[in-house]
């Protein structure tokens, strides 16, 4: 297990030829380090004394390439300890990550995701880098230090043992100060990942925070231990500097004794000159390597220090092993044996108590009673999330606890609460189950698209898929007969909902003004290709401004912009910024406060008289004015004669200078800018109520199923990305998804943890009915329930309480009982949850 | 801003004619005029064509109607069939409990003849009423009344309460 390992089992297991590779690069490099010594005290003695060019030329030549191979080496070093280094880490992350995975639920109820991001994000970089670092620094730098020392003392031992004779206080004092830091470190790493912890704590409850107005209480929470952090860094750094300004000290005595003894040896003849130049370069190329030697300690403290910390954390052993070692995943027929189940849990608790029953293959098993009873913690038991401390549960004869993860996922579904839908497509998330199992299994045939789009309807997400499908902007090479298609049906709609529905809906018509459209894009009469036509650029185009001046626009939009912003600002002025109040004004809530101060500005003042600046802010106003939607301000009639000449005329002036900056509107063309279904309207619809929009859509989807486009736009829908956590999608549409994933990969046994409960009475019904007309028999189901009208066609019901089973029978016999079921039917006793 | 209802000049027929009605409805009349000069600033004017439904028995709705022009008919679904309870016509306000809180409709409204509505949604008119906290409790008051004023209708209606209907009066000592 990847926890149990040291931090040396990565140096050991890193690529070791490319270690043993550089450790010879570096024995060269070493050698290429000490020439230039040599080479300086040729120079000097010989060639300068002796006044001798050839020899000054070829010493520095030979210099010259030794410096050149020592730093080309060093490089090439650098680069194979970068690579030994972030191979270790990536093996690390990679390794540590799938244990991580495997941890018990339990695990993850007490520790929070931040721990387990900072873990694997920052805390494993220093261990990585270590690794990297491990042969070569070491052994580099310690031979560089004796081949300059064995140097200095081939020149002078006296001078040589003198100039070293600081290090030993160095060696001691140093390791003194590096161990306090390394204390002040372990606290800084704790600080960090308490902190960490906070912030995601917070972050996740962020609503309650809002809702209970705590800000100041999660402040301060944050602020202590911020406080605490920082006294732990500032001691931290302090002793690291310490560490740090001690070793220069010593660094710096040397030349200090090697001037007071090597000078008064020159004087006296007894010295050369050359070899005090040599030396006292070699002295100060000593600190190098030396201090080198310092920071790699300092990694090695560091990196152990984390690394035994993480370690340590997630130094827990998996729940269930992952996957059979000798044989296939079991093939179960879903007969399931509960025999004196039992869970307790810390500080004696029982949560289970002596549960017992039998659930042939096919039968269902509904799991009902008040809340806390223990009803889902039976269902987690079953499906291996909570371990159960004693009892039996069995599975075709075969203990729950001795079955893989990959026995289960081949034969088990598990729907929970709140399913969690993953960023990523539809289409992926549907198939999650499925994929799980075909990693293992690659014979296993995917679902076959008329089998998905089945899943779709049993779950009731038809609707919803084929919306994302016809919201969907095509990329510009779809196929051409799909286009065509969508063109013929656009024809077919207008052609037969034009008149019928011309109050719901407005089509792109050449020769009017379009009302539900912005000026802008009456003017434009098309989709935009290049960003400085697209409608929030129009404005700062200096090309469009010429136009609307040349084409008598610019003044008329200005005075409709001051009269927009002046009765907007007036009837909205003191709402808060909150999109709903803006819905029908073409303000948006974040500009309140700067048009506020414009229209006071602009009130009644002569047009000449309006700033520049103000004047683009009102016909930016202007040019987002739908007639049709902020009805405050009717369309003048000025604006309408001029922008339908307008239109005419941006359409040649385009056409002739940059035809393909704009799409143009034609009604026979497929507008590759907007989404599948706007192509199809051709228009804009005139409401937002629910039950026009509705009649909108019901009369297309008669088309689009004449030309049998349905299944294509399902398979488009499916690449709708449902976002970071299925954020884009409604909390029903999310428990449809989880249950058609887990219903795709056909399971034997299927459990339900209130499966249901994020939906509306009508969905609710339409997943019963699937469970007990298509569903029935052929996976075994054991349903906690939340609805006691969806359970009367179990074939067996248990009513539970305090952690035990204390009624079991079929529905009737439960209720001629008028037990604790018809109890809580009748509600006799109180309600359920 | 300007406290009075009438709008500055610049402002369209239609806005002033949304202001006018809303100003007739029991309901906003009580509102102070900046408040309905907000709503109806946020109201929308909807065209059904006949026959469409307004709002859908069982389906939460959250609007509220005022008919412009046309004839709607209320519609109680039962499992024998279509029961017309009664028609709504030009001037009627329909749905403004939904506009307190969503609730599922007990009923269909049906478009008889193609209408004109200014529908007010519960999101508008609940988010203007936060920005004036000091209406509320005259809207409650109002709603109160009109709860009274509908039952007493009942009792002393010109028609009177007919047996089966005496058992189901008591809305008002809810």
């Amino acid at each position: 297990m990847i926890t149990k390992r040291p931090l040396l089992w990565w140096v050991k297991s890193s690529n070791l030829r490319l270690q043993i590779l550089l450790l010879l690069i570096i024995l060269v490099t070493v050698a290429a380090r000490v020439l230039p010594l040599e080479m300086q005290k040729r120079i000097v003695n010989q060639a300068i004394r002796l006044q001798k060019l050839d020899l000054l030329l070829m010493y520095c030549a030979a210099y010259i390439v030794a410096i050149l191979i020592a730093g080309g080496l060093k490089f090439v070093i650098n680069i194979m300890q970068t690579r030994i280094g972030q191979q270790a880490l990536a093996d690390m992350r990679k390794d540590l990550y799938a244990h991580i995975l495997t941890l018990p639920v339990t695990f993850f109820q007490k520790s929070s995701p931040g721990m387990v991001v900072s873990s694997l994000v920052t805390e494993l970089a220093t261990a990585g880098e270590f690794v990297g670092q491990a042969i070569a620094v070491p052994i580099g730098n310690t031979l560089t230090l004796l081949a300059f020392a064995g140097y200095m003392f081939y020149l002078d031992p006296l001078l040589a043992v003198l100039s070293i004779s600081t290090y030993p206080f160095a060696v001691f004092l140093v390791p003194i100060l590096q161990r306090k830091s390394n204390v002040a470190n372990k606290a800084r790493v704790d600080g960090t990942r308490k902190m960490s912890s906070l912030i995601d704590e917070v972050i996740s409850g962020i609503h309650e925070v809002h809702g209970n107005g705590s800000y100041r209480i999660e402040e301060r929470r944050f602020g202590l231990l911020v406080d605490e952090l920082f006294k732990i860094r500032v001691v931290w750094i302090a002793y690291r500097g310490a560490a740090k300004v001690l070793n220069n000290f010593f660094q710096n005595l040397g030349p200090f004794i090697l001037f007071l003894v090597g000078g008064y040896l020159a004087i006296h003849g007894l010295f050369d000159l050359g070899a005090l130049v040599a030396f006292l370069s070699a002295y100060e190329k000593l600190y190098d390597p030396s201090k080198e030697l310092m920071d790699f300690y300092q990694v090695y403290q560091d990196a152990h220090v984390g690394y035994a910390r993480i370690m340590e954390y997630f130094d827990l052993e998996p729940g269930y092993a992952i996957e059979p070692t000798s044989r296939a995943p079991i093939a179960l027929s879903g007969n399931i044996v509960a025999s004196k189940v039992a869970l307790s849990v810390d500080g004696g608790i029982q949560l289970l108590k002596q549960i017992d029953f039998e659930l042939q293959s096919g039968e269902r098993l509904a799991l009902v009673g008040y809340s806390g009873s223990g009803k889902s913690t039976l269902a987690r038991c079953i499906s291996q999330l909570y371990p159960y401390s004693s009892g039996s549960i069995r599975l075709d004869g075969n203990e729950v606890s001795e079955l893989t993860k990959m026995d289960l996922a081949y034969n088990m579904g598990v729907v929970s609460q709140s399913p969690f839908i993953f960023d990523g497509t539809m289409r992926a998330n549907l198939l999650y189950a499925h994929e799980a199992i075909r990693e293992h299994d690659g014979s296993r045939p995917d679902p076959t698209p008329s089998e998905i789009s089945g899943m779709l309807r049993q779950v009731g997400l038809f609707a919803d898929v084929l919306q994302f499908g016809l919201t969907t902007v095509l990329h510009a090479h779809e196929e051409d007969e799909f286009v065509e298609k969508i063109i013929r049906v656009r024809h077919n709609f207008q052609e037969h909902f034009g008149k019928a529905l011309a109050g719901y809906f407005e089509f792109f018509d050449e020769e009017k003004f379009l009302q539900y459209s912005t000026t802008a894009a009456n003017i434009l009469f098309g989709s935009p290709n290049v960003s400085e036509f697209y409608a929030d650029r129009l404005v700062t185009n200096p090309g469009f401004q010429e136009f609307l001046a040349e084409a008598q626009l610019k003044k008329p939009l200005i005075e409709l912009g001051r009269d927009l912003a002046v009765s907007a600002v007036d009837v909205l002025g003191n709402m808060p910024p909150d999109e709903v109040f803006f819905r029908r004004s073409p303000l948006r809530p974040e500009e309140l406060d700067l048009y506020r101060e414009l229209a006071a500005r602009v009130e009644g003042v002569r047009l000449r008289g309006i700033d520049p600046e103000d004047s683009l802010r009102l016909l930016d106003l202007a040019l987002r004015y739908v007639p049709g939607r902020h009805k405050m301000i009717d369309l003048p009639s000025v604006v309408e004669r001029l922008v339908l000449d307008a239109r005419d005329a941006f359409r040649e002036k385009i056409e002739r200078e940059r035809p393909e900056a704009v799409s143009f509107y034609h009604v026979s063309e497929y507008i590759h800018s907007l989404p599948i279904l706007d192509n199809i309207l051709f228009g804009k619809a005139k409401t937002d109520h629910p039950r026009a929009q509705e009649r909108i859509h019901q009369s297309i989807m008669q088309f689009l199923e004449e030309e049998d486009l349905i299944d294509r736009i399902i398979e488009i829908g499916l690449h709708f990305n449902v976002g970071s956590k299925g954020e884009r999608l409604s909390g029903g549409q999310k428990q449809k998804l989880a249950i058609a994933r887990v219903l795709l990969k056909y399971p034997r046994i299927l459990i339900l943890d209130e499966a249901t409960s994020a939906l509306d009475n009508a969905s609710q019904e339409q997943i019963q009915k699937l469970l007990d007309t298509d569903w029935k028999g052929k996976s075994t189901i054991i349903s906690v329930a939340h609805r006691l009208d969806t359970i009367r066609e179990y074939d067996r019901i248990a009513v539970m309480r305090a952690g035990k089973i204390v009624e079991m029978g079929t529905y009737d016999e439960l209720m001629a009982k008028e037990g604790l079921l018809y109890g809580l039917i009748h509600g006799t006793k109180a309600g359920m949850q | 801003m300007d406290l009075s209802t009438e709008p500055k000049l610049a402002c369209s027929s239609e806005y002033r004619e949304q202001i006018d009605v809303l100003m007739r409805i029991p309901l906003f009349s009580v509102m102070p005029p900046e408040a309905i000069k907000v709503l109806a600033c946020l109201s929308a004017r909807e065209h059904f064509l006949a026959n469409d439904f307004l709002f859908v028995q069982d389906e939460v709705d959250e609007h509220a109607y005022y008919i412009m022009e046309g004839e709607a008919e209320l519609v109680l679904v039962t499992k024998k069939g279509e029961d017309k309870l009664r028609s709504y016509s030009q001037g009627d306000f329909i749905g403004g409990f939904s506009l307190l809180s969503a609730v599922k409709r007990l009923f269909t409204l049906r478009a008889k003849t193609d209408m004109h509505c200014l529908v007010v949604s519960t999101e508008c008119f609940q988010k203007t009423l936060a920005q004036f906290p000091e209406i509320a409790q005259d809207i409650l008051r109002e709603v109160a009344a009109s709860v009274y004023r509908w039952e007493y209708g009942r009792i002393y209606g010109h028609s009177g309460l007919c047996e089966e209907c005496k058992r189901g009066v008591g809305v008002t000592l809810l």
